[in-house]
C-alpha cells in the first residue's frame, strides 16, 4: 500500500503503541542490561580484589622471609647511594681526598648527568631501570701504581658502585723521580656511576 | 499457522453484510459464533439506517456476502500462459464480457484435455453494481475494514467438500430468507453455474412444488447445454429443515440419474459447530456462519475498497508486535535482572571474603616492617645490585700481566695504554684497534664470547717502541713476536693481537728506504684481552 492512501488516523493507535511498546523494551532490557553489566563489573572488581587478598595473605610467610632477607641489604644499597640519591657529593670529597693524600700534581674530575645504562651483559632488572652518571678523570701520575690505588680508595671510600669504562694512560716524556709536582704519566678515565631506579624514572626512597 | 491465526481471530469482533435485491441484513460474530443481527431495507432510509448503524458500532472488520439475480458466469478458456500475461488475457476477458461492472472474479479450473490445453476459467460478475456500489461506499466512508465482497454460489463452493457421497455432478439448493432459492451446480468440485429464483413469502403458499418445479427446470437446462454426462448421476442436495425436506422428498422423483440428499439446514451446522441453531427452513445464518468461520479470500471487493481492511491488518499486526516486543523486553529484562541480582549477591560474598582476608593480612602485615617496595621488588634490587657488583670492573690486572711479559724484554718501551673491561671481548676501546691491520702480520683478532667462562674482559691497546734500535728490523719482528707470545703465555690471557709492526713486509704494501741512512723507529702497538671469573 502506498504511503498516500494511508489513513495515519486508523493506524494512529497502533503506530504509538508500537513506540510506547519499544520505548518500554528498550527501558527494560537497557536498564537491566546496563544494571547487569554494573554488577558484573562490581563481582569481577571484588573477585580479583579477593584473588589479589587472599594470595598476599597465602604469601606473606614468603613474604616475610624476603624482608628479613633483603631489606638490610636493600637498605644498605640507599646508603651507598646505589639506590634513591646517589652521593656525588661524597664522591667528589674521596677524589679530594685521596688526591691531597697521594700528592697527585693533577686531579681533574667532572660528572656529567644521569643516563640510561645499558649494560652490555644481561641483568635481570625486572620493572627496574638502571641509570648511570658518567664521572671523567684526568690525573697526572708519578707511576701506574698511583691509579690503581686512587680507584681501590674511590671503591673503598666512596658509596655506590662504578665500572671503569675506559682508561688511557701515556708517557709525559722523560721520567723524573725528584720532582714530585710532574708527572710521568698521563692518565683519563672514565668511571660509571650505577644507580637503579623505578620504571619511571624516579628514585626509590625509604620513605616513599 | 494460517487456521490457528484464523482461530484466534475467532474471538475478536466481526461481522457480514448479507445483501440481497430487497434487503440487508447484519450478523454480528463475537467469540466464535453468531450474535445479534440486523435488517436494513434496500432503499434511501435503508442506507441512512445503516450509515448510523455503521457510525454507532465502529470499525469492525467486515466480510459482505451477496444473493443477486444480476451476478453472471461464463465459461470460456485463456490461453495457458502465467504471471503478466495472464493477467493481460483475463483483463481483455473482463472487458469484453463485463464492460460495465469493476465487480469481477475469474476462477481457473483446470485445462483443456484437448487440443492447446488452455485454461479452462470461470468468469463471474455483477452486471449491475449499482446495487452494491451505495452500501460498500458506505462502509468505505466511515472507514470500516471491508474484508471482501463474496456470492453464495462462491461461498457455496467451499462448503460442498461437507457434502455426504461426493460426485462429479453436485446441485446445491438452499433457501435465503432475503433473496431466494438458490440453485448452484458443480462439476467436479468446480462452480459451473448459479441461479436465483425469488420465491414466494414464506408461508403464503407451499414452498415444495416451486422446489420441486425449479430443480427440474435447472435440471434440464443442465441437459441441454450438456453440462452433465449421461452416465453418471446428478447428486442433488436439498438444504431446509426437517419439515419443507418432508415436503419435497414426496413430491421429487426418483431415477437412476438422479441421486437426492434431503439435509437438514442445521447439517453444517453440527459439522462446523453452530451455536445457534435454525429452526427455518432458511440457509442464511449458515451461509454468514461460514463465511465468518472459514473467511476465504476476497472474490469482489476491490483494492480501494478493502483499503481500511488491510490498514486493519496493519494495525493487528503492529498491537502484535507491540505485545510481542513487551514480553520480549520482560523477559529479557529479567533475564538480565536475575543475572544482575546473581552478580551483585557474589559481589557481596567475595567483599565479605575479601574484608576477612584483609583484615588478617593487616594483622599480619603490620609485623613486619614498612618497606618502600614490595618484597619481592626487594629481591629484584638486590638481585640488580648484585649482578652489577659481580660485573663491577676494573682494568688493573692486565697490567700486570703487561708488566709480567715486559720483565724479559727490557728494549721494549711502552709509550700508551688504553685500558677497559667489557663483557665484550671485542670491544674497540682506541685508536689501536681501528689501526689498519695490514701493516702487521697478524691484525686484530675476532673473538669468541661463547662458553669461554669468563664473567668479563679487561682489554689493553698498547702502543710502544724498542729502544735502543739499531735498525735490525728482523730481529724487532721476531722480538714483538715473543713478546706477545710470552704475554700469550700467561694464565688467563685469553687473546694477544700484534696490530701494527715497525716495518710492514706484506706483499700488499710499498717498500722503500736507505741502506746506509742512521736507524729508525720500531713502533708497534698490541692487544692484549684477559678473561676474568668473578671467585663465587
Amino acid at each position: 500500500m502506498k504511503a498516500e492512501k494511508i489513513d495515519w488516523s486508523v493506524l494512529q493507535g497502533a503506530i504509538i503503541s508500537i513506540f510506547i511498546s519499544i520505548l518500554i523494551s528498550g527501558t527494560l532490557i537497557g536498564a537491566t542490561w546496563y544494571y547487569n553489566e554494573n554488577m558484573l563489573i562490581e563481582h569481577n572488581r571484588q573477585k580479583n580484589r579477593f584473588q589479589n587478598i587472599s594470595n598476599q595473605y597465602l604469601a606473606i610467610d614468603q613474604e616475610e622471609k624476603l624482608i628479613r632477607q633483603y631489606y638490610p641489604e636493600f637498605i644498605k644499597l640507599h646508603d651507598k647511594g646505589i639506590i634513591g640519591q646517589e652521593r656525588r657529593l661524597s664522591w667528589i670529597e674521596t677524589l679530594r681526598r685521596a688526591g691531597e693524600y697521594m700528592k697527585l700534581p693533577v686531579l681533574k674530575y667532572g660528572i656529567e648527568s644521569q643516563s640510561r645504562f645499558v649494560p652490555d651483559y644481561p641483568v635481570n632488572a625486572g620493572s627496574f631501570q638502571v641509570y648511570s652518571s658518567t664521572m671523567k678523570l684526568n690525573i697526572d701520575l708519578l707511576h701506574e701504581g698511583d691509579l690503581k690505588k686512587l680507584l681501590d680508595t674511590l671503591s673503598a671510600e666512596a658509596p655506590g658502585i662504578y665500572n671503569v669504562s675506559k682508561c688511557t694512560l701515556r708517557r709525559s716524556g722523560e721520567i723524573s723521580i725528584n720532582n714530585a709536582n710532574k708527572g710521568n704519566i698521563s692518565a683519563e678515565c672514565e668511571l660509571r656511576w650505577l644507580n637503579i631506579k623505578k620504571p619511571n624514572g624516579s628514585e626509590i626512597n625509604l620513605s616513599s | 499457522m494460517i487456521s490457528s491465526l484464523k482461530s484466534r481471530f475467532d474471538k475478536t469482533p466481526q461481522r457480514s453484510i448479507f445483501l440481497s435485491a430487497d434487503k440487508l441484513e447484519i450478523y454480528h460474530w463475537a467469540n466464535g459464533k453468531l450474535g445479534s443481527s440486523y435488517l436494513f431495507d434496500v432503499s434511501a432510509d435503508g442506507q441512512k439506517y445503516f450509515d448510523r448503524y455503521l457510525k454507532e458500532t465502529g470499525r469492525i472488520a467486515t466480510w459482505f456476502l451477496i444473493d443477486l439475480v444480476e451476478e453472471e458466469y461464463r465459461q470460456d478458456t485463456i490461453p495457458h500462459v502465467f504471471g503478466g500475461d495472464r493477467k493481460a488475457v483475463i483483463d481483455r476477458k473482463k472487458i469484453r464480457l463485463f464492460r460495465e461492472t469493476p465487480y469481477f472474479y475469474a476462477d481457473l479450473q483446470g485445462r483443456e484435455v484437448d487440443g492447446r490445453k488452455d485454461d479452462c476459467v470461470l468468469f463471474m460478475g455483477l452486471t449491475n453494481p449499482d446495487l452494491i456500489s451505495p452500501w460498500v461506499k458506505l462502509l468505505y466512508e466511515n472507514k470500516i475494514p471491508l474484508a471482501g465482497i463474496y456470492s453464495i454460489p462462491q461461498l457455496t463452493k467451499h462448503l460442498i467438500k461437507y457434502l455426504p457421497d461426493p460426485a462429479d455432478h453436485t446441485l446445491v439448493i438452499s433457501l435465503q430468507s432475503i433473496s431466494g432459492l438458490r440453485q448452484t451446480f458443480f462439476h467436479k468440485q468446480q462452480l459451473k453455474i448459479s441461479r436465483l429464483v425469488d420465491m414466494p413469502r414464506y408461508g403464503t403458499q407451499p414452498y415444495a412444488p416451486v422446489i420441486i418445479e425449479e430443480v427440474e427446470i435447472i435440471r434440464r437446462y443442465l441437459n441441454s447445454m450438456r453440462l452433465i454426462d449421461v452416465d453418471k448421476p446428478l447428486h442433488i442436495y436439498y438444504l431446509a429443515d426437517p419439515k419443507l425436506l418432508g415436503e419435497i422428498r414426496k413430491l421429487s422423483t426418483q431415477s437412476p440419474s438422479i441421486v437426492n440428499y434431503y439435509l437438514d439446514v442445521n447439517f453444517f451446522g453440527e459439522q462446523k459447530g453452530t451455536v445457534r441453531g435454525i429452526t427455518t427452513p432458511f440457509s442464511d445464518q449458515l451461509f454468514n456462519y461460514h463465511l465468518l468461520k472459514i473467511r476465504p479470500d476476497n472474490y469482489y471487493a476491490l483494492p480501494e475498497e478493502k483499503r481500511y481492511f488491510q490498514m486493519l491488518r496493519a494495525s493487528r499486526f503492529m498491537y502484535t508486535a507491540s505485545v510481542c516486543m513487551i514480553l520480549v523486553g520482560m523477559i529479557w529484562g529479567g533475564f538480565n535482572f536475575l543475572n544482575a541480582v546473581v552478580n551483585k549477591k557474589q559481589a557481596e560474598i567475595a567483599a565479605k571474603k575479601s574484608e576477612f582476608y584483609s583484615e588478617r593480612y593487616q594483622l599480619a602485615r603490620e609485623k613486619l616492617p614498612d618497606t618502600p617496595v614490595t618484597p619481592a621488588e626487594l629481591q629484584l634490587v638486590v638481585n640488580i645490585a648484585d649482578t652489577v657488583s659481580k660485573h663491577k670492573a676494573d682494568p688493573f690486572d692486565v697490567l700486570k700481566v703487561i708488566s709480567k711479559g715486559m720483565d724479559q724484554f727490557p728494549l721494549i718501551q711502552i709509550d700508551e695504554i688504553a685500558l677497559a673491561a667489557s663483557a665484550d671481548p671485542n670491544r674497540k676501546i682506541s685508536d689501536v684497534d681501528t689501526d689498519n691491520p695490514g701493516q702487521g702480520v697478524v691484525g686484530v683478532s675476532n673473538i669468541g664470547t661463547v662458553d669461554t667462562g669468563y664473567n668479563y674482559y679487561q682489554i689493553a691497546a698498547m702502543k710502544g717502541h724498542i729502544s735502543p734500535f739499531d735498525g735490525n728490523y728482523r730481529a724487532a719482528l721476531d722480538m714483538i713476536n715473543r713478546f706477545s707470545e710470552t704475554l700469550r703465555s700467561i694464565q688467563s690471557v685469553h687473546d694477544v693481537s700484534i696490530v701494527t709492526l715497525p716495518l710492514d713486509i706484506s706483499s700488499s704494501a710499498s717498500l722503500q728506504g736507505v741502506s746506509n741512512a742512521a736507524p729508525g723507529t720500531a713502533n708497534f702497538s698490541v692487544r692484549l684481552v684477559l678473561g676474568i671469573r668473578n671467585e663465587g
